[in-house]
């Protein structure tokens, strides 16, 4: 289908697939009715002028990224970015708000158990084989309350529309998820760029988030009433170094890296030029086994010696906790929904990808008649092991994940390929603006007696047509998003 | 019993050396009735040493931190500890099938379950039920009496050799070489143990000379299975004793990684480095 009148261009919306600018009937959805009017005022030469100025001040501000596939030598690229911004009424963005801070009051209760009591295992809702089996479980965190007890203090959770219109979190992300600075500055890029718009819709403010980070990280401080907060990086070759750098700025911290802190007595110290300076709490943005090369991969010159010592000492604290990742692995995600009603006692409020347990007859029936439809996944391998994609695989493969699912039906899960909605695009080098394929990340704070989620969060676009991957690394972009 | 602790080591490197941030796990674990005196601790070059007790209260790190250049660094540590006799076959067995009972529990299986996972991420302790196929776990009797079994099927499979593994070998190649040391020993143990489902956990620590006994100049390691009623129990594959006052337990993990002696980060260009140490064990009273 397409219609002549939208963006004065040829924009086509494939059926089956959610547009979120307009509906099945070519009515523009109410809440983008203000950007609608506004466009109808632009043509395509204009476009491409909000285009320029937009990738001009992503490079006067330096807005970066590092893929590492491209040059080892970690040259950055700006970080491609689309002028039309995602629109999120604000009724359906208190559900994902509610949404997100359930799943991850209900993950940290989850870390919280398998790092003590294991109930969740013991009541058999969970299988020990899944937990076990994850290089993420951490046995040093064992027993170890986190100050405040919270673990996943910054979550991300990726969340699509499905061609029925409803949101589906597709995954959680709580080993320091990145991203949080790309929203900040495609907000200020496109208040220079919409001004009178901007002015008009009234988004929700996201300026704070900063302030936000702040007081979450001083809230679970060791006991100090002005701690001394750090962003701890890998360094300037880390791909998402323009974040640490930003983040560290706004929030007034020092940006520092391993070799700037030192441990002496179970007690980590800054260097500065003032001497030695305590540290009460880091943001680090450094994977587990690089924090500390004397309790995990010794060869590791990121981290600094000494400091899981001093975070097990109860002296400093990790934002997030060591050993978050058992959490946000895919085959824990299939049982999200039991977790949430089992620590919390309520539904989920934000949907999983429904999923088929081989172990039920109906479900096995439903499985080995439509795999050919459906995402196989075993349950006790984690990392993205042993995922077989249906639509992928040969007569031969589909027959030979029949057989292995046959064998152990309890080993298996299985959901069905989402599709995700898409959003208008602008298209550079065509200079038209297209229907494509977009995500949202939300970022949810969690602090002693504080929950936050920034309204909006990132709206990831793949830019290449027909492509779902909309990753950075994979040619992916970002749009603003405004919750009004 | 009374004994005096000696650890010194010698580590000369290819070139010189700016600062350095090491930690030992070479004190006495402080637990079940075991006193040590706050060590003595010295080293060639100039630096600050603390002891740090956050991994466990019981488990005692002593941390090293220097800023000096030096080339070689000599460390001595001594201290002296006592350790409560004990008969390690006065303990109380619970009857068979109330043990049993206790062993197919879901609550003991999931608290155990740590250390009866034989998981492939840690390769050291790894092997699966077919390649320990050939040591044969007893069907009656109780659960020390099956460990003591199996206990002897690796002893007499290993021959204690010196020399032919490092402190990177994994429980396969033990497997094929049939040869190596107390740390081959309890490896392959551990992965044999963990295949019949039972808890054990990789122990480090020194032992009391004597005549015939292996591993004693140098820090030693054993086994320490968990059986109900009873807590965690010692048993030594290398040379097929039960743990008694003899031993002087330093720490326990999953394998070897987690009970090295010495872990650290030196500033320097060269990765080559000899190393030596010795330990010595004297008994007072």
């Amino acid at each position: 289908m397409k219609n002549q009148n939208l963006f004065n261009s040829n924009y086509a919306v494939k059926k089956g697939i959610y547009d979120e600018y307009v509906s099945e009937e070519w009515k523009v959805r109410a809440h983008y009715d203000l950007l609608s009017q506004q466009f109808s005022e632009y043509n395509n030469a204009d476009y491409c002028k909000f285009n320029e100025e937009a990738k001009i001040v992503f490079f006067n501000e330096g807005i970066t990224f590092a893929v590492y596939s491209d040059n080892p030598l970690g040259s950055e690229k700006i970080f491609p970015f689309d002028f039309i911004p995602r629109i999120i009424d604000h009724k359906e963005w208190s559900k994902i708000e509610k949404g997100a801070i359930q799943r991850n009051r209900a993950i940290n209760e989850f870390l919280k158990d398998l790092y003590h009591d294991k109930k969740i295992l013991k009541d058999g809702i969970v299988p020990k084989e899944l937990i076990y089996s994850s290089i993420n479980m951490s046995p040093v965190m064992e027993g170890f309350m986190p100050k405040g007890g919270i673990y996943n203090h910054i979550s991300g959770t990726d969340i699509i529309r499905h061609s029925d219109g409803e949101y589906y979190v597709l995954e959680d992300n709580v080993r320091c998820p990145s991203g949080v600075s790309y929203v900040l500055a495609n907000r200020n890029t496109l208040k220079k760029t919409f001004p009178k718009l901007f002015s008009k819709c009234q988004p929700q403010p996201i300026i704070d988030y900063p302030e936000k980070l702040l007081t979450m990280l001083q809230s679970v401080s060791p006991g100090i009433s002005a701690p001394n907060c750090v962003v701890l990086t890998p360094g300037m070759y880390n791909s998402a170094y323009f974040e640490h750098s930003f983040l560290a700025q706004s929030m007034g911290v020092e940006l520092v890296e391993g070799r700037d802190l030192f441990v002496k007595n179970d007690v980590v110290y800054m260097k500065t030029i003032h001497g030695p300076e305590r540290v009460h709490v880091i943001y680090r943005r450094i994977d587990d086994p690089y924090l500390d090369p004397l309790m995990f991969n010794p060869d590791s010159v990121l981290g600094t010696p000494g400091l899981m010592s001093a975070y097990l000492a109860g002296n400093v604290t990790l934002v997030n906790a060591p050993g978050t990742g058992v959490a946000d692995d895919k085959a824990v995600y299939a049982y999200m929904p039991e977790i949430i009603k089992y620590y919390l006692g309520e539904e989920q409020i934000l949907k999983n990808v429904p999923t088929y347990r081989c172990g039920e007859d109906d479900d096995f029936k439903y499985v080995l008649e439509n795999i050919d439809k459906l995402v196989v996944k075993p349950v006790d391998e984690s990392g993205g092991y042993g995922i077989s994609i249906g639509n992928t695989l040969s007569k031969e493969q589909i027959e030979e994940v029949k057989k292995s699912i046959k064998e152990n039906r309890r080993k298996y899960i299985a959901q069905p390929i989402m599709s995700l909605s898409v959003h208008p695009t602008f298209i550079e080098g065509e200079d038209i603006i297209e229907p494509r394929h977009i995500d949202l990340r939300t970022f949810c704070l969690l602090g002693k007696n504080t929950e936050y989620v920034l309204p909006g969060g990132l709206t990831r676009v793949a830019l290449k047509r027909g492509n779902l991957i909309v990753n950075s690394s994979q040619g992916g972009g970002s749009k603003d998003t405004w919750v009004i | 019993m009374q004994y005096k602790l000696e650890y010194s080591a010698t580590n000369i490197y290819a070139q010189h050396v700016y600062g350095a941030y090491m930690k030992f796990l070479i004190h006495p674990y402080a637990a079940f009735g075991v006193q040590a005196s706050f060590p003595y601790f010295q080293t060639s070059a100039e630096g600050a040493w603390w002891i740090s007790n956050s991994r466990k209260q019981e488990v005692s790190e002593i941390f090293f931190k220097t800023d000096v250049r030096f080339d070689w660094l000599d460390i001595f540590y001594s201290t002296d500890v006592f350790v409560p006799e004990i008969n390690p076959f006065e303990r109380e067995w619970l009857p068979v099938l109330k043990e049993k009972s206790i062993l197919n529990s879901t609550d003991w299986i999931i608290d155990n379950y740590k250390y009866i996972h034989s998981a492939k991420i840690r390769p050291k302790t790894f092997l699966t039920f077919e390649q320990v196929t050939e040591f044969v776990m007893p069907n009656k009797g109780n659960l020390i009496d099956k460990i003591i079994a199996l206990r002897d099927q690796v002893h007499a499979y290993l021959e204690f050799v010196s020399g032919v593994t490092t402190t990177q070998t994994i429980a396969s190649e033990v497997l094929q070489l049939k040869k190596g040391v107390c740390q081959d020993f309890v490896h392959l143990f551990l992965a044999v143990l963990r295949n019949n489902g039972i808890a054990a956990r990789y122990t480090s620590g020194y032992l009391n000379q004597g005549e015939n006994i292996r591993g004693a100049s140098q820090l030693h390691a054993w086994v320490e299975c968990h059986i109900p009623n009873v807590g965690w129990v010692g048993i030594d594959p290398s040379n097929k004793l039960l743990v008694d006052h003899n031993y002087v337990k330093i720490c326990h993990g999953y394998d070897y990684d987690d009970c090295m002696p010495l872990r650290g980060v030196v500033n320097t260009f060269s990765q080559d480095q000899s190393s030596n140490y010795q330990v010595k064990v004297q008994q007072i009273q």
